[in-house]
């Protein structure tokens, strides 16, 4: 039934309206919604029809996938993944061979022109493709033909976003991400090494009610993407009044001090790791004591080391996050955090007035 | 709806100097405001904590502030949901909680009783019938033709 909708996908498996609210409220806390916002998002997800999703792998190690099905189950991410939105995913259904192939032709005309084509892993272009097939058909040919009947294409993980692991020198392959190859289309890009399921999740919920979310100027969700790690990490203070860990079993390392000297590309890195956290929330890379690699930044793999402290020039990062942060004055107090946490609410409010209909707005 | 009746967010300035106030007694305010405004026009106002950031001290006197009040629901649907009623009749803590007992969402809600916890009008229908048919089944309450 192509016009379902959430509610009715819901009540169907025995649900009140009850379990609806919860989803909303839960999704609508992810996207950090005004008020306003959320109570609009419930509105319009009240008789929004349930989302198409087709995801398609190419050049990948489905990790990405593991984050969104094995982030907790049967946790929320998994329940709008697999049971309100897939249509097709050659991983997680038990067709094989020809199978599975005529149920992804079927899905895809069931929804040509509407669906969100969601593509994990880069695309190799020397040798007509050949360094990727999927049943007999090269990597960039089935991307073409998929996304031509795409509403918009969601390039998830670092991979398809930026070329990720396959895209790092010297790249062997010629692999390219995903927006070289889509070009008539909205391509979002939702990327991490892997990106947290939620994120990947509440993109789709997002563009399910309003519509394309603005994006910065690498393409992806200001919602998710718009603070650095540092902006938001809880060792911030520690940074602030010069508290390096220098080794992992130091003093400092003990007491919880900042991991910059360690590595930590947190003032570079943008993503939503420090607040929305990782396995179904429980914690993040720098609580667990490690620096932030930079995973959802254009070729980390490739930038100089990721235990070699920003501050030594290698002329990979740009010096403005570095800059930036140490210039910041003063121990951030609880006021200037919730100061953030306002603002986050106000940027997504000001893009979903402004950048839901215009195609890849640039900020 | 007249500007008086907007509530306005508390966004406490980085850097300005705080006099004392906390994140926690800012948020006071801005649900002290809230509940004039329910009063005055029936809008209700939901404060999102899920992505604040508050410290432990913050949430420690948020806490003590809004204490606990007379009534306290438990919804067991999709997640497990835990509303309690603060001190403050009309000020409620609504928390969603995940399968392994995380939080999902956290919210505070001025309302005379939180949407979540009303039976709508689509399931008390649905009941209706699923009612009517139990006793059907059972001939005990037929209808006459
Ligand atoms: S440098 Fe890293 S560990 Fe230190 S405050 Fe920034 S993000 Fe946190
Ligand atoms: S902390 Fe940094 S490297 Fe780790 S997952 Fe988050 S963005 Fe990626």
């Amino acid at each position: 039934m192509a016009d379902e909708t959430i509610a009715e996908v819901l009540e169907k498996r025995g649900f009140t309206r009850r379990a609806f609210l919860q989803l909303c409220a839960t999704v609508t806390a992810a996207l950090a919604l005004s008020p306003a916002d959320a109570a609009e998002m419930t509105r319009r997800l009240q008789s929004a029809p349930r989302p198409t999703v087709i995801y398609l792998s190419y050049q990948e190690c489905t990790g990405c996938l593991e984050s969104l099905t094995r982030s907790f189950s049967p946790g929320l991410a998994s329940l709008i993944f697999n049971d309100i939105s897939l249509a097709f995913n050659d991983t997680l259904q038990a067709a094989a061979g020809e199978a599975a192939e005529s149920a992804k032709d079927t899905a895809m005309k069931k929804a040509w022109g509407k669906y969100l084509l969601i593509v994990d892993g880069s695309v190799p272009l020397p040798q007509n493709g050949a360094y990727c097939t999927v049943a007999g058909r090269s990597a960039i040919s089935d991307l073409k033909h998929a996304a031509g009947g795409a509403a918009a294409v969601v390039a998830v993980g670092t991979c398809a976003a930026f070329g990720g692991l396959p895209y790092a020198s010297p790249n062997p392959t010629g692999a390219v991400p995903v927006s070289d190859i889509v070009r008539d289309r909205p391509v979002i890009n939702v990327s991490g090494c892997p990106p947290i399921a939620e994120v990947i999740t509440g993109v789709i919920m997002y563009y399910t009610t309003f519509g394309l979310p603005a994006l910065d100027r690498l393409r992806r969700p200001t919602n998710f993407y718009g603070n650095s790690i540092h902006d938001r990490c809880y060792r911030r203070p520690f940074y602030d009044r010069g508290l390096f860990a220098k080794t992992f079993d130091d003093e400092g390392a003990r007491q919880g001090w900042c991991l910059f000297e360690l590595g930590c590309k947190g003032p570079v890195t943008h993503n939503a790791c420090p607040t929305m956290k990782w396995n179904g929330g429980t914690s993040f890379p720098i609580e667990s004591g490690h620096p932030c690699l930079g995973c959802s930044e254009p070729g980390f793999w490739d930038k100089g080391g990721f235990y070699r402290p920003l501050s030594v020039p290698t002329g990979h990062w740009s010096r403005a996050g570095v800059i930036g942060g140490a210039a910041a004055a003063g121990a951030v107090t609880g006021l200037a955090v919730a100061a953030v946490a306002r603002s986050r609410q106000d940027r997504a409010q000001k893009n979903r007035q402004s950048g839901t209909d215009k195609k890849n707005p640039k900020p | 709806m007249g500007p008086s009746d907007v509530v306005i967010p508390v966004y406490p300035v980085a850097g300005a100097p705080s006099n004392g106030m906390t994140v926690a007694d800012a948020l006071i305010q801005e649900l002290a405001a809230a509940l004039v405004t329910y009063l005055r026009t029936q809008r209700s106002h939901v404060i999102d904590l899920t992505c604040m950031p508050l410290s432990g001290e913050d949430k420690e006197r948020l806490d003590a502030y809004l204490g606990l009040g007379e009534t306290s629901m438990d919804i067991h649907a999709l997640l497990r949901t835990r509303i309690e009623e603060t001190r403050y009749a009309g000020v409620w803590r609504v928390r969603h909680y995940g399968p392994d007992d995380t939080v999902q969402s956290e919210r505070i809600e001025v309302i005379d009783v939180p949407e979540i916890a009303r039976a709508s009008t689509a399931d008390i229908g649905r009941s209706a019938q699923r009612l009517a048919a139990v006793k059907g089944e059972e001939g005990v309450w037929q209808t006459k033709p």
